[in-house]
């Protein structure tokens, strides 16, 4: 198959593949009343923000932008406190060698293999009784102690040199500068990664936002989106809820598009260690 | 104490103490999975609905969910249909797609977004996309149907084209995680195997049975075992698309779960049926490796 020719099929079958992502998007500048019209027109005409503007006037009480600003702050505090809790204890596991060590290591690692709704039911207990219930830490405490984070990072630092720490506790380098300034540059890519990775989850998550908010001022976008199921019909008002599911998905596509070394690497990093 | 105050501060000769480094991590974990664990681990020999006071019930919960309870096993079954239907699938189309990215051609990186993105998506945005492209008054779907001549089914009011519907739209939203895992497992493979291969006389179909499926027998391991573990775990579709129905047909163990702990707030049985839910994984799990096992063995 000539060069051309394969480009051509991959486009086109990437397209397909596609299609319902372009769908929507076309449907989400179409007036409400043009959304179920038939012949179908892939191209809007006449078109109009009318369904964006809807959404971020907050329409019907879902409020979109609100929801998409506590989706940002959660998922990024999330990935943030990942990295932070993580990348010291990683660096411990894998260096310092005390008492228990291993057992307190492997025990860690075993939790990876429980699935996460087994959590579910005691930490909304826990959460509960911390009066945490509707609110935001809610969303972004318990998820910030994976084993997975440990685990990675753990399986990063053992490749750095024994060597390199001697030398610069000689040169009278704390373990805390050691690891600031030197094995945090060493490991930044496995950072970045598992960060995007944590971010793009907590993003994601809809089941256990769906257990403890019910307050609609402190939804994340899933949240508010599932909402709209009930809130406006498909028959009449696609255009809207199009225009609201588009504010979930661009953010996700343009950091696609700018970090996909990245977040491709990231996946990766499961199974190369 | 002696021993404590030891483990805190004899470390300090050898670049000071590693208490600080290790308590913020520890003591999420024990708040959030550790006491977890344990917590619900207990609850599940108890009758709690959060309200009162717990009453102990022993192996109550447990005998209720495994031989009178026939909605367990209803999702039970429902759990295990799915994850027998989509493990294979997401095992071999996202490999066609890595193999079809896995050369150089011009927009391949418009072709990696338009097969690997949607993988990144929130759930509730493709399964709010689908269940409008599913409706029966306006979806596109449907449209095409008619204007084809064809009866469109009633998607989601039958059971088996509901089920087809999970299990088409749970492949277009996780090949891409696969394919990407697959991909990079491909860029591994030594060029020189396939020169070796072809100076031996192996065309392009023999050198793909004998020098990259070999060299993907682990990562095909990995993604059946991921892939089956996660399908165990399907709660966001049923909740979008169906809401277990119809008539419970597609309620799933997780989904069961929810109605269970968070709609009837029996927290002891929903606690109960998390651990039988690992329980099935665990088995499922041990008996999958078992047969990969030997069948690497068989295939040295």
């Amino acid at each position: 198959m000539s060069s051309f020719l394969y480009s051509l099929f991959m486009c086109i079958l990437a397209l397909f593949w596609f299609l319902p992502i372009l769908w929507m998007f076309s449907t989400s500048f179409k007036p409400n009343q043009m959304a179920a019209s038939y012949p179908i027109r892939w191209i809007p005409s006449p078109w109009t923000w009318e369904n964006y503007v809807t959404v971020v006037k907050v329409g019907r009480g879902i409020d979109i932008p609100k929801a998409f600003s506590n989706s940002v702050i959660v998922s990024t505090l999330v990935a943030i406190g990942v990295l932070l809790t993580a990348t010291p204890a990683a660096y411990i596991f894998a260096r310092v060698k005390f008492r228990g060590r291993d057992i307190l290591f492997w025990a860690i690692v075993a939790t990876l293999a429980l699935p996460v709704q087994m959590f579910y039911v005691p930490v909304y207990i826990i959460v509960d009784r911390m009066g945490l219930l509707d609110t935001l830490p809610a969303l972004i405490l318990p998820p910030i102690s994976p084993a997975l984070g440990v685990f990675l990072l753990r399986q990063f630092m053992l490749s750095i040199p024994g060597e390199l720490e001697d030398a610069a506790r000689i040169d009278g380098c704390s373990r805390l500068r050691f690891l600031v300034s030197i094995a945090v540059p060493l490991v930044k890519p496995a950072l970045v990664s598992l960060g995007l990775i944590t971010f793009l989850s907590s993003w994601n998550n809809l089941m256990w936002p769906l257990l403890v908010i019910r307050t609609p001022s402190k939804m994340t976008l899933p949240l508010a989106l599932a909402r709209f199921q009930g809130t406006y019909h498909f028959v009449f008002e696609a255009g809207t809820i199009m225009a609201g599911v588009t504010f979930a998905i661009m953010p996700v596509i343009v950091l696609f598009a700018f970090l996909h070394t990245w977040i491709i690497r990231g996946v990766s990093l499961s199974i190369e260690k | 104490m002696r021993r404590i105050s030891g483990w805190l501060v004899r470390r300090r000769r050898e670049g000071g103490p590693i208490a600080p480094f290790l308590l913020p991590y520890l003591s999420f974990f024990s708040v959030f999975i550790a006491a977890p664990l344990i917590m619900g681990f207990l609850l599940s020999f108890y009758k709690w609905d959060l309200l009162s006071a717990p009453k102990f019930l022993g192996f109550g919960n447990y005998l209720y969910l495994l031989f009178r309870d026939s909605k367990f096993w209803t999702a039970v079954r429902n759990t295990f249909v799915f994850a027998g239907i989509s493990t294979p699938l997401l095992l071999v189309v996202p490999l066609l797609f890595a193999i079809a990215l896995n050369r150089d051609f011009r927009g391949r990186l418009w072709a990696m977004i338009g097969l690997i993105a949607p993988s990144f998506f929130p759930s509730a945005a493709v399964l709010l996309v689908w269940s409008w492209m599913l409706d029966v008054k306006v979806g596109i779907i449907n449209y095409y149907f008619q204007r084809w001549g064809l009866q469109p089914p009633a998607w989601l009011s039958d059971p088996t084209t509901t089920w087809l519907i999970i299990i088409g739209v749970t492949l277009w939203w996780s090949s891409g995680f696969n394919t990407i895992l697959y991909l990079s497992a491909l860029q591994k493979i030594p060029k020189e195997q396939y020169e070796a291969a072809a100076l031996d006389g192996a065309g392009s179909w023999a050198q793909f049975w004998h020098v990259t499926i070999p060299w993907l027998r682990n990562v095909m391991v990995f993604i059946s075992t991921m892939q089956v573990l996660s399908s165990f775990m399907i709660f966001d579709q049923i909740y979008i698309l169906t809401g277990g129905g119809p008539y419970g047909q597609t309620r799933t163990v997780v989904y069961y779960l929810y109605e269970t702990g968070f709609q009837r707030f029996q927290m002891g049985r929903a606690s109960a049926m998390s651990w039988l839910l690992f329980g099935f994984i665990a088995v499922f799990a041990i008996a999958q490796l078992e047969v990969m096992a030997k069948r690497v063995r068989a295939a040295e």
